[in-house]
């Protein structure tokens, strides 16, 4: 669930951001945007699942993991 | 010594009997229904780059709510600037709910956020310098 004062709309915006920032290779960047996003709304699928694969760009394979077995628990 | 230059291949055969009965007798406009030519494919398609690539380090893009409703770039721009600034307010009064590592990853992001806008703006007010001259 979304933190109260955060829209549905604003998530989107935020994602479609980092989205925009990964397809340009700013890695780092989008991994900060998803990671807010995550701690917005912990169970938003995609966010998690788009912070895994920005940690497999950046080398991070361990965090990647956590990331997705966050999901799967 | 005679050459013979034609290939078999390009030889000019005998043209292919027409179709007896009712589909000859069909209007030329229910014969150019029934060939379908395949449209031309577009470059991204052509380079398969609208294809997803089979590896981990891929993501496509987020799922737009439905209930969105985008507007002109203006006031997007308006929009955003709105929703960083009402929230880091919020985060700064303390109004928002979580833990302390969640605080910090919405504050780190809206920081980043606040950066990028302050060049955007920076970069916006360079070019309305440069056009009026």
């Amino acid at each position: 669930m979304a933190q109260l004062n955060w829209t549905e709309e604003e998530i989107y915006l935020l994602a479609d951001r980092a989205y925009a920032l990964y397809r340009q290779g700013r890695y780092p960047e989008a991994v900060v945007i998803f990671e807010g996003l995550t701690a917005i709304e912990p169970s938003n699928t995609y966010c998690r699942a788009a912070l895994a694969t920005v940690c497999m760009s950046l080398g991070e394979p361990q965090r990647a993991v956590k990331e997705l077995s966050f999901i799967l628990n | 010594m005679r050459v013979d230059y034609t290939l078999p291949a390009l030889q000019p055969g005998t043209l292919p009997e027409l179709p007896s009965g009712q589909e000859s007798t069909r209007p030329f406009r229910e014969q150019l229904r029934v060939s379908a030519p395949e449209l031309p494919l577009g470059w991204e398609q052509q380079l398969r780059l609208d294809a997803r690539p089979f590896t981990g380090t891929y993501i496509g893009p987020p799922p737009r709510p439905q209930a969105l409703q985008l507007s002109d770039p203006e006031t997007q721009r308006a929009r955003w600037r709105s929703m960083i600034w009402r929230h880091s307010v919020a985060l700064d009064a303390g109004t928002s709910f979580g833990r302390a590592n969640s605080t910090q990853a919405i504050r780190t992001m809206l920081e980043m956020l606040q950066e990028m806008q302050e060049m955007e703006d920076s970069i916006i007010a360079q070019q309305v310098a440069v056009t009026r001259g």
